[in-house]
């Protein structure tokens, strides 16, 4: 059941009647019920699976606490399900080619699995309400019925954000409680993630598509278009997915914290990942950054421990090279920064060079590289990326009118715009101040985004990029 | 919010009471908007937005897909003496109906130029004029695939009616005109290649464009326009894999010249594969070479210097053997 789905317009509303109408552990079964339906709703044969997550992780979880061999066993078993559902056959396949370039022959052992949805997200839920419970830094949650539901709470059960257990299962226990401002504010999140998904995402998907589909018959312009509207439609996609989990969230009362926050507007790959994907990247941080050693070591050992928990981040994204890739980019970025902020700033320093002109020229270069990253990520394969690489730096055919560019592409442009100019906006803790206070502002602000959607936004179902993760 | 309003406690019946007004102030707006957006967009210089507002008649109607939008003038380029309905995605059904509108709306034109290319395509040109449904009697009564779900939310919220890709393009005509123009570049060695490499190609006239296009010729023809029905340039190495290209002239040429229009055969005009952008298109410098012979042509039929009716009169008089191969 997708967001921009009409079952789901008809789903939500008939859970949220029943939601308000119920009261205590009641709210919670309704809640339980309506997240497994959502769930079915894709395929039901996935139930099984998340409810041996489930089971299994409530169940290390009362007896992990200083007994390691538990904890390990729970870690494996979580992997492993990671590993035979998603990254099987990718391991296999890439196996078989090693010893293919030897010379000597393979053949790929694969198997035909479907990838449970969300399989990514859940898992890291529960590995991430393991370590805290083993590490003490939560108490295990003895009631099945919070844990699950919190495993399996519809808004962030697909494609997150990975709201931890330490934040989400004292809420539920506490018994969530639905306020008019809560109300609001979680209409206001959805309309935003809806104008995110539904006129940014879904109105540059077709073209960007069709580019990084094949290259080479696209010219040098149309290429660079492309790689800038991956950069936006994968921004309003997953953005406009966790404003929608999030303002759900809110409407029921829960506090998921924020996944993004204008992240086009880093001056540093640093600044980047504490604005991108913030859920998975304070999760990579703080079960595998800081875990292997962080920045406490050597300079040496903080690059290597930066390197694995990125390589491991893009692994993390997808069984694919391209993914390792794009993750291992990203860790060099972060390493090169390291390496070249120090002097940076004493330059910066002997120019006698004011913060916000340094910053004027740090968030463009870090644009543009966090763009050719994204080639990585959208490439279909390897060689499709290198050749969409070679064809930019060619500056074969550059020239190209603007009639060329289809007009739901022109509209995902505007839409870029306008996004980007909320966002900039957003930084301003001043406007944003007398934004939230303004209740007319605020009312037309929520008009003017449901027109801009009824106006503006492609109704053609288009999946969430990050369900595939 | 809650300290500025006196709100009463969460409950069901509240909740559907706000829900009501929720409901009942956004449709009271999106009526308010419909009107305004619509008002609005009149005035907007995209080029269907001149079909439904006062302009001066064009001398020539262009009709057809982006083939017609990209080789033939546009009023941009040649003043009000042109009007090229012409657009990517562009189907009979639309074209037909925004032909008529103009006609209906400012009279009729002196010629009309008919792209055929597009009666291959069947699609219906909602695409590219979809949203002239919001203007046009025409353009709604063309057949639509919406579901129940859809058709039901546009009657609460009209301002879907205007969800369109080219809506913007309308917007954008309130401050700036935006040429067609054809692109500079030339078609590269790899779209070549690979047309090189396609199974060969067969074009298909759809018979319901058949039947549409017929209409549309005899319509215009019965307002006393001029129809001049033709096959632009297309690149040779699509032409080589079009295995029945011969029979496709002749099916298209029957089709105008039964039903009273001139028909021009320019399909192998150009040869030179250094004058296309893609298969189907001419770039810029194609365009260029390709009016000149286009317009000689005409000017042979005494159809170009927006004169006046004396020209028309006579080509009328004598329209069947102008049949140029």
């Amino acid at each position: 059941m997708l967001f921009n789905s009409v079952s789901f317009l008809i789903f939500f509303p008939a859970f949220l009647s029943l939601y308000i109408v119920s009261w205590g552990q009641w709210r919670l079964w309704v809640t339980l019920i309506a997240s497994n339906i959502f769930y079915a709703g894709w395929d039901w044969r996935f139930i099984p699976l998340i409810w041996f997550s489930t089971l299994l992780n409530y169940c290390c979880a009362l007896c992990v606490v200083g007994r390691p061999a538990v904890l390990r066993l729970a870690i494996i078993t979580n992997l492993a399900l990671l590993g035979v559902f998603k990254y099987f056959n990718f391991f296999t396949g890439s196996f078989a080619s090693l010893i293919q370039a030897t010379g000597l022959p393979a053949s790929p052992v694969t198997l035909e699995i479907i990838l449970p949805i969300g399989i990514s997200f859940y898992t890291f839920h529960c590995m991430s309400y393991l370590i805290d419970v083993s590490r003490r830094e939560m108490k295990p949650e003895p009631n099945l019925l919070y844990f699950a539901t919190y495993v399996t709470l519809f808004p962030q059960l697909v494609a997150g954000p990975i709201v931890r257990a330490q934040s989400l299962l004292p809420q539920i226990r506490k018994g969530p409680q639905v306020t008019w401002a809560g109300l609001g504010i979680g209409l206001e999140m959805v309309l935003w993630g809806y104008v995110l998904k539904l006129c940014l995402a879904d109105n540059a998907g077709p073209y960007v598509d069709a580019v990084f589909r094949a290259p080479e018959l696209s010219t040098h312009l149309a290429n660079v278009t492309a790689v800038f509207g991956f950069a936006m439609q994968i921004y309003g996609d997953f953005a406009g997915y966790s404003l929608i989990a999030i303002g759900i969230g809110r409407m029921m009362g829960l506090d998921f914290g924020i996944n993004f926050d204008a992240p086009y507007f880093s001056a540093s790959f640093r600044e980047f990942w504490h604005r991108w994907h913030i859920s998975l990247s304070t999760w990579l941080r703080d079960y595998l950054f800081v875990p292997m050693g962080g920045s406490r070591g050597s300079l040496l050992q903080t690059l290597r421990n930066l390197a694995v928990t990125m390589l491991l981040g893009g692994l993390w994204h997808g069984a694919s090279w391209t993914f390792v890739i794009w993750g291992a980019l990203h860790g060099a970025y972060l390493i090169i920064e390291r390496l070249i902020v120090p002097p940076l700033n004493a330059v910066q320093a002997a120019l006698h060079l004011p913060w916000w002109a340094a910053k004027a020229m740090a968030v463009p270069v870090v644009f543009f590289l966090t763009c050719f990253a994204w080639i990585f990520f959208r490439a279909e394969d390897l060689s499709r990326a290198v050749g969409m690489i070679r064809l930019l730096v060619s500056f074969k055919d550059y020239q190209m009118t603007v009639g060329a560019i289809p007009p739901e592409f022109a509209l995902a442009l505007a839409m870029a715009l306008l996004v980007l100019a909320v966002d900039f906006c957003s930084r301003s803790d001043r406007l944003r101040a007398w934004y939230t206070a303004s209740l007319p502002w605020r009312a037309a602000g929520a008009y003017a985004m449901f027109a801009v959607i009824l106006l503006f936004g492609s109704f053609t179902g288009q999946r969430f990029i990050y369900f595939q993760f | 919010m809650t300290k500025q309003l006196k709100l009463p406690p969460i409950g069901l019946a509240s909740i559907a009471a706000a829900t009501i007004v929720l409901i009942v102030v956004g449709v009271a707006l999106d009526r308010a908007a419909v009107f305004g957006l619509k008002q609005l967009l009149l005035h907007s210089k995209y080029r269907y937005m001149r079909v439904y507002r006062p302009a001066p008649p064009a001398h020539y109607l262009v009709i057809g897909n982006s083939r017609a939008g990209v080789h033939f003038p546009t009023s941009s380029q040649r003043g009000a003496e042109f009007f090229n309905l012409g657009n990517g995605g562009m189907g009979v059904a639309f074209a037909a109906a925004l032909a008529n509108d103009y006609v209906d709306q400012h009279g009729p034109p002196k010629v009309a130029i008919i792209e055929m290319s597009f009666i291959t395509d069947p699609r219906l040109g909602e695409d590219a004029a979809g949203l002239t449904r919001v203007f046009s009697e025409r353009a709604r009564a063309i057949e639509r695939d919406v579901s129940a779900f859809q058709s039901i939310a546009e009657r609460a919220f009209q301002l879907l009616r205007f969800n369109h890709p080219t809506l913007l393009n309308a917007l954008v005509g309130l401050v700036w005109e935006r040429p067609q123009r054809a692109v500079a570049v030339r078609v590269n060695e790899a779209t070549i290649k690979h047309i090189e490499e396609l199974t060969p190609i067969k074009l298909m006239p759809t018979p319901a464009n058949v039947e549409r296009m017929a209409k549309l010729i005899s319509e215009l023809r019965q307002a006393g326009i001029a129809v001049v029905c033709v096959l632009s340039p297309i690149l040779p190495q699509w032409r080589e894999k079009t295995t029945n290209l011969d029979d496709y002239v002749a099916a298209t040429r029957s089709l105008a010249q039964s039903n009273g229009a001139i028909f021009i055969n320019d399909v192998a005009a150009i040869s030179d594969p250094a004058l296309f952008s893609d298969a189907a298109h001419l770039n810029a410098e194609g365009v260029a070479k390709f009016n000149r012979i286009f317009f000689a042509q005409l000017a042979a039929r005494r159809l170009v210097a927006p004169s006046g009716d004396r020209m028309v009169d006579r080509f009328s008089a004598s329209l069947d053997p102008w049949t140029i191969r």
